[in-house]
């Protein structure tokens, strides 16, 4: 079964007098352990369905199932529940929160959860050393690097064992090091932790590392490549 | 601690001259409601001391037509032996008896209208002390059986000083025309304009004389161990000592507007907190907007990652409840800072060093506060419900955010 599935899914928005047709009828199946990238210019759509996928925003048309649950028909609760145990989230601007420390944004998931304390350490251990932050965690973000803010944010995403991870253009504010590197990281976590990851981007290091390539234009999917 | 605390705690502190100024301004706020329940509460405790414990007393017994018409007939009567019979009632502390009359009041070269009020002086210590206010001579017990003091408003009209006469006409209760001759044993000046130009004090028995009523008083006066068993003693002076054909009254009952204005401290306290917290409340209810307004994009990340629309709001709260905490430690240490100097050295409220009277009884002029624990856990409460109510606005916004809108924000 697809752990994300959408069926003629249409977004408009109002713009002055006239509507931009941000989604036009996207039909999108994407299975379990998959390395996607929607790739597109600016405009074509790709935030709009990562946005619609994750449940942060309602279709004006069409419907998304993200692991089994049709999102349309969830509450805003339920949508909350359902992005805190099934989804993780890496945005472009890192979105850490700056009040608590690397630990504490990677541990925030499962303190909202209600993990015990022992697991959230012994889960917050294994995935800061896994995104390479051992040492770091007690720093706020305020004190790390783009690239380690970068790194929190992915922690924080995958450090709930979530079934997809959608990251919105995760390496546009990093250099090209920093940016390979991470793109290498979750490229790890997807081959070794079987995590599903849905990148929206333009950066060409994240098409050469995906598994799936799917091009989007004017709202609609373009081409839809698969690679070995 | 938990998640959604420390977050709230941390938030609190990042804009750190807000947050200070909103708590400075809500401590100040429960500081000045501390000093000023300190306040009321010292007047009204002075006041109900005076006019309740020194005057009106916890129990009056009067003839029953005594309220409406105050005729000099409407008496009690068996005075002596009712105030035995009280003095060896349980729960009683001090009795008293007192006649009264209007009559003239004649000195050497003029006289005036004056207002003669016979008791007994020992009594009338553990009642309404004028003892320490008599200004030249001394009080009537140290003087002859038919020693007065006077006013010293009257003393001035009537020329007339300690060792002169005064002699009262008026109307006795056979019909005849009541005169006695008094020795001016002493001045004093109560603190009561109307008091000090009419007030002549004698003893009981010799006023009793004059007026041709013996052994009678129009009012008898039980003060009680505790006020707040006025009522029960009530019922025991009137099954045993007044009996059925005497009105026997409760303070309250005796004089509902004296009720009334201490009851009033309340509804006084009450409009103090509105007034102090509604300022307050806008107080945080702007810190707690901008707070929301300013994070609306880190509030849109916390519902996209899944934080529950009823957490943002607990968020929100807790933040504005923390306020409140802060604010009440730190407004309750300067609340009690400022007690402390309203209870050791008080307000002195006299104005141009005259005293401070009341419905004809004298007070004395400095006010000391008293601190009662309502006086301190009120405003505390008032202060973290308002914070809390204040935060209820911003609260909703948060919680009804779109993550997609608010995560546009910059």
């Amino acid at each position: 079964m697809p752990i994300v599935s959408t069926r003629q899914l249409h977004r408009t928005y109002l713009q002055g007098e006239g509507e931009v047709h941000a989604l036009d009828g996207v039909d999108l199946d994407i299975e379990p352990g998959e390395f996607v990238a929607l790739m597109g210019a600016s405009g074509s759509g790709k935030t709009t369905l990562l946005n619609l996928i994750g449940g942060l925003d309602r279709p004006t048309r069409g419907e998304v199932q993200v692991d089994g649950h049709a999102l349309g028909a969830l509450s805003s609760g339920a949508l909350s529940r359902l992005r805190l145990d099934r989804i993780g989230f890496v945005f472009q601007a890192y979105n850490l929160i700056p009040v608590l420390s690397a630990r504490e944004n990677a541990e925030f998931v499962l303190l909202m959860r209600g993990v015990p304390a022992d697991e959230r350490r012994r889960r917050v251990d294994a995935t800061l050393a896994a995104v390479g932050l051992e040492g770091l965690g007690d720093r706020l973000p305020s004190a790390l690097s783009g690239g380690q803010q970068q790194r929190v944010a992915v922690a924080r995403a995958i450090a709930g064992a979530p079934a997809l991870v959608l990251a919105d253009e995760p390496t546009a504010n990093l250099d090209s090091r920093t940016g390979t590197e991470l793109v290498e990281m979750m490229r790890r976590l997807n081959t070794e932790q079987g995590i599903t990851f849905v990148f929206a981007t333009h950066d060409t290091k994240v098409e050469e590392r995906a598994r799936r390539v799917i091009w989007m234009e004017d709202g609609k999917v373009q081409r839809d490549e698969r690679r070995g | 601690m938990p998640i959604l605390l420390r977050i709230a705690w941390r938030n609190l502190w990042r804009q750190q001259r807000r947050t200070l100024l909103t708590v400075s301004a809500m401590a100040v706020g429960i500081g000045m409601c501390m000093a000023m329940f300190a306040i009321i509460d010292g007047v009204y405790a002075r006041m109900f001391d005076v006019l309740v414990g020194q005057a009106l007393g916890h129990v009056q017994v009067h003839n029953p037509a005594w309220p409406a018409d105050q005729q000099l007939y409407d008496t009690v009567p068996g005075v002596d032996e009712k105030l035995r019979a009280l003095d060896a009632l349980p729960g009683v502390k001090a009795a008293g008896a007192r006649l009264s009359c209007a009559g003239l009041a004649a000195g050497d070269q003029t006289s005036s209208g004056a207002f003669f009020l016979g008791v007994d002086p020992q009594r009338e210590d553990a009642l309404v002390s004028l003892r320490r206010r008599v200004v030249r001579g001394s009080w009537i017990d140290e003087g002859p059986p038919n020693a007065a003091v006077i006013g010293a408003g009257l003393a001035k009209e009537l020329e007339l000083e300690p060792g002169g006469e005064l002699v009262l006409i008026t109307q006795a209760a056979d019909g005849s025309i009541g005169n006695a001759l008094f020795t001016v044993v002493g001045v004093v000046e109560t603190g009561s304009a109307l008091r000090d130009r009419s007030g002549v004090w004698a003893r009981l028995p010799a006023l009793q004389e004059a007026l041709a009523l013996p052994d009678q008083a129009h009012e008898l006066i039980v003060l009680g161990t505790d006020i707040d068993g006025a009522d029960a003693l009530r019922d025991a002076v009137a099954a045993t000592v007044a009996g059925p054909a005497l009105l026997t009254r409760s303070w309250w009952q005796a004089s509902p507007p004296t009720a009334q204005m201490i009851n009033s401290q309340s509804v006084g306290k009450g409009m103090v907190m509105l007034i102090v917290f509604s300022v307050a409340g806008l107080g945080v209810l702007n810190t707690m907007l901008m707070n929301v307004f300013e994070r609306t994009r880190e509030l849109g990340v916390l519902k996209a990652i899944g934080m529950s629309p009823q957490r943002v709001m607990a968020l929100v709260l807790l933040e504005a409840g923390l306020i409140g905490v802060v604010s009440s430690a730190a407004g309750v240490t300067l609340g009690l800072l400022v007690d402390l100097y309203l209870v050791k050295v008080g307000v002195d409220m006299s104005a141009g060093g005259k005293g401070l009277s009341f419905g004809g009884v004298a007070f004395d002029p400095v006010i000391r506060g008293v601190v009662n624990p309502d006086g301190v856990w009120a405003p505390v409460v008032f202060v973290v419900v308002v914070s809390l109510l204040a935060a209820i606005w911003p609260g909703l916004r948060a919680a009804r955010l779109q993550p997609v809108d608010a995560m546009r924000q910059r």
